[in-house]
């Protein structure tokens, strides 16, 4: 499970200047794993607590889920355009 | 060998097909599916859908979107972490609304076979103005 390496947003608005940022992921690995590990460890007391209602395996998985779902969204094209507006949204 | 393949050429065989036709289908046996060894093409990675409404200058709003499978498998497998209780309300949620889904059924063999019949999709939509959707795997 290997985050995004990069992020590629660009707006442009009619009669506004065109924003484009490359959002550096890679260099917020540590942090994301960092942050991960912790609301792993967070689920997993949550999860004992709510244990006698059903929500164990949600609550656990949730984290392990959310990763999944960063990783997976490398090749992510999301692009809306006007004739002067435009919005796109790349993750590689 | 695929079983198009075979069945044209068993076919050909049983003299119901021309050598010409069996060549023929066999082309766009080729073009559509197979591969020259007659395996099946391997999945594509991403569905995309484009979206683009021409105007009169040419131009015209675009919604191009394209989705990695792995994306659509890891939100369909979000299925597995609903508690019971819950997949209960959202199908009953769900079935008032006219949607016949019950959430209970997508297991993981059920999303691979979802997403393996989304290859071959396509979707090629004109209107009468001149705009296209087309859905698609690549």
């Amino acid at each position: 499970m290997i985050p995004p390496w990069l992020i590629h947003l660009r707006i442009r608005r009619s009669g506004r200047r065109r924003i484009g940022l490359w959002v550096p992921v890679f260099l917020f690995w540590p942090l994301i794993w960092l942050l991960a590990l912790v609301a792993m460890a967070l689920a997993l007391v949550v999860g004992i607590i709510v244990a006698p209602w059903g929500w164990a395996r949600p609550v656990i998985c949730l984290v392990p889920w959310l990763m999944r779902m960063l990783s997976a969204s490398k090749g992510l094209r999301l692009q809306v355009a006007g004739d002067d507006s435009e919005f796109c949204l790349r993750v590689f | 060998m695929s079983d198009e393949r075979h069945r044209i050429l068993t076919m050909l065989e049983e003299g119901k097909l021309t050598v010409r036709e069996a060549d023929r289908l066999l082309r766009a046996l080729g073009e559509t599916g197979g591969t020259d060894d007659g395996a099946p093409r391997g999945p594509g990675k991403f569905l995309r859908v484009v979206v683009r409404e021409a105007n009169q200058e040419g131009g015209g709003d675009k919604v191009d979107i394209r989705v990695p499978f792995d994306l659509l498998r890891a939100g369909m497998k979000l299925e597995s972490l609903i508690p019971d209780k819950v997949k209960g309300q959202v199908n009953a949620q769900l079935s008032e609304k006219g949607i016949d889904l019950d959430l209970s059924k997508i297991k993981g063999d059920k999303v691979e076979e979802f997403i393996a019949a989304l290859r071959d999709l396509t979707v090629d939509i004109e209107g009468k103005n001149g705009e296209k959707v087309r859905v698609f795997c690549e």
